[in-house]
């Protein structure tokens, strides 16, 4: 009899023990400064003089690409008011794969920090291939994109590895550390397809949700390519996935939240024909994305980067040439999103061979603004501005591209 | 008395002693080293995680078969398979995308389908005993969080599994082609 009725109960405490694990997240709402906190950093960035200066990040390979950028917060959530935070220097950590060539066995990925009014400190590899092989218990082909997320206290380091195939094979895997970047815990796989966890890479920035969760901007390259929006707790669970629906092949979402439930997304446009960033929103802060028309920026199906400033209008950078991606540029919208005006281009080539690519934007917390990016694949470029530079384009500052 | 040879072949001629020796086989193989890592690093970094399921049907499969005798006195029936099967492909495809809609998302927090597989098993697990089994072994797993993954269908099915059940149909499709051309 007993034997008879074990399947059913085997059942029903798996089944119960399934209903007490299983998540049940509270409806997002994205994390927002209070008004007196926004307002106080918005005229300190304003009040930052207009300036410009680039510096090139260690180049300790022949091929670099794909930096990511963020900004280490103190470990305490301070008022952006306190003197002792602003006598601290800002601290910038930079990512970004690096190797022979992109995709060789040789990539692994590498760091950088950066504190205001120093130079660049030497870059440290701080994953290599055999390291993810021996953290991930697998093989891996290569590494690819990095993706450094912070919060006060600890910083996030996600990254694309491969196991087989090309970048539609990629997974994506975690990593934390709470010593600002000087030690990184071993790293950790993220599922997020159910077919041989195929195809789920990493580009953009999240953004923080009110209850501590993390809302990530993904991209899926196999038989389709469309933009994902995962939702992950603080340790890295994933609680819930979006697709972003678009008429068109897109990658990498770069979301800015407008305000607890709205944001918006600009993507790249990875279809054939005439390309341009492609868009789209979410009302319900990720629960569900929405196609929005294309913007009239060009976009060689190359990488963009947005954020949100303390103004309130909206930069982005890319190639908004059509082609190639020698010209970087900076674009401005004050109406969150439905116009652009190109504002500065910040380095260009006549050379259509050079590249100038995948942008990572951050306004750190004094308000100055900083960009790095892919320069001619063989290393990272950094630019320092102000609000101000942007607000007053007259004398466009094109470095010059040593030959 | 009976040289060590000899009975060696003899057990040799035992199906499943034959079995469980390839089975055996198979996971030495396993175990041996590949450039910089062992041969399964190699399979891992394809395949991922199991579900329970599949090590379940290998474990019947390939050396115990009478393991779960009392609660599966025959194989599931061929429309039955042919209709899990199916329904797992159908689930890839629009899980990588074919159309906007994504179930694999509903698996993240996986209310309706914990609803759903308890009416199938009130409606139809007394009579299904294997399954409700193995679907009650899955939930622990899920709450025991026994794999990577964070959504409930990697731990109902995989894709090795849709391939195993893809083989065990060819050989009744094959029979059932030859049949319609004998008739």
């Amino acid at each position: 009899m007993l034997k008879r009725w074990f399947p059913m109960m085997v059942f029903a405490v798996g089944l119960l023990a399934a209903i007490f694990t299983a998540t049940l997240p509270e409806r997002p709402q994205f994390g927002q400064p209070d008004q007196a906190t926004a307002a106080l950093a918005a005229t300190k960035a304003a009040a930052l003089p207009a300036s410009f200066a680039w510096a090139d990040l260690p180049r300790p390979t022949p091929s670099a690409h794909a930096a990511t950028l963020a900004e280490v917060l103190p470990g305490t959530r301070l008022p952006v008011d306190r003197t002792e935070q602003d006598l601290e220097p800002v601290h910038l950590v930079a990512a970004w794969f690096g190797g022979s060539r992109e995709g060789a066995a040789d990539v692994s990925l590498y760091q950088a920090d950066w504190h205001a009014n120093a130079s660049w400190l030497p870059a440290r590899e701080i994953m290599t291939r055999q390291q993810a092989e021996r953290e991930l218990g697998r093989n891996i082909r290569k590494l690819g994109n990095p993706l450094i997320v912070t919060e006060p206290g600890r910083l996030h380091l996600f990254f694309v590895s491969v196991s087989y195939g090309g970048w539609a094979g990629s997974a994506i895997n975690r990593s934390t550390s709470t010593d600002g970047g000087k030690f990184w815990q071993p790293s950790q796989r993220i599922v997020t397809s159910p077919f041989f966890n195929l195809s789920t890479l990493v580009r953009n920035p999240g953004t923080w949700l009110s209850d501590g969760s993390l809302g990530l901007p993904v991209y899926h390259e196999f038989v389709t390519k469309h933009g994902e929006w995962l939702r992950l707790d603080p340790e890295g669970r994933v609680l819930a996935k979006e697709r972003m629906p678009m008429p068109r092949a897109t990658l990498q979402p770069a979301v800015v939240a407008l305000d607890g439930q709205n944001a918006v997304a600009a993507l790249r446009d990875a279809g054939p024909g005439e390309n341009q960033v492609q868009w789209s929103e979410t009302h319900d802060a990720g629960r569900s994305w929405q196609a929005g028309s294309a913007r009239t920026i060009p976009n060689p199906n190359s990488a963009v980067a947005m954020i949100g400033l303390r103004d309130g209008s909206l930069l982005m950078a890319g190639n908004p040439i059509g082609g190639n991606r020698n010209q970087l540029s900076l674009l401005r919208s004050t109406d969150q999103g439905s116009t652009w005006t190109l504002v500065r281009v910040v380095e260009q080539s006549p050379n259509d061979r050079d590249e100038f690519s995948y942008p990572a934007l951050i306004q750190d917390r004094t308000g100055a603004i900083h960009l790095v990016y892919t320069w001619l694949r063989k290393g990272i470029r950094h630019a320092r501005f102000t609000q101000a530079w942007l607000n007053n384009p007259g004398n466009p500052t094109v470095p010059a591209v040593p030959q | 008395m009976m040289l060590p040879d000899r009975i060696f072949m003899r057990l040799l001629r035992l199906p499943y002693v034959r079995t469980r020796m390839l089975i055996m086989l198979l996971s030495l193989v396993m175990f041996v080293p590949l450039a910089d890592q062992l041969l399964w690093r190699y399979v891992y970094g394809f395949i991922n995680d199991l579900s329970p399921g599949t090590w379940l049907i290998f474990f019947v499969w390939l050396g115990f078969p009478d393991a779960f005798n009392f609660w599966v006195r025959e194989e599931l029936a061929f429309k039955r398979r042919l209709i899990l099967c199916l329904g797992m492909l159908c689930f890839y495809v629009l899980a990588l995308g074919a159309i906007p809609f994504d179930p694999y998302a509903y698996g993240f927090q996986p209310w309706i389908i914990l609803f759903g597989l308890t009416a199938w098993v009130a409606w139809h697990g007394r009579n299904a005993a294997g399954i409700t089994l193995l679907l009650g072994i899955d939930l622990a797993v899920y709450a025991l969080h026994g794999l990577a993954s964070d959504n409930l269908w990697d731990y109902l099915f995989d894709p090795v599994m849709m391939i195993v059940l893809a083989i065990s149909l060819i050989r009744p499709l094959m029979s059932r082609r030859k049949i319609r051309s004998q008739s």
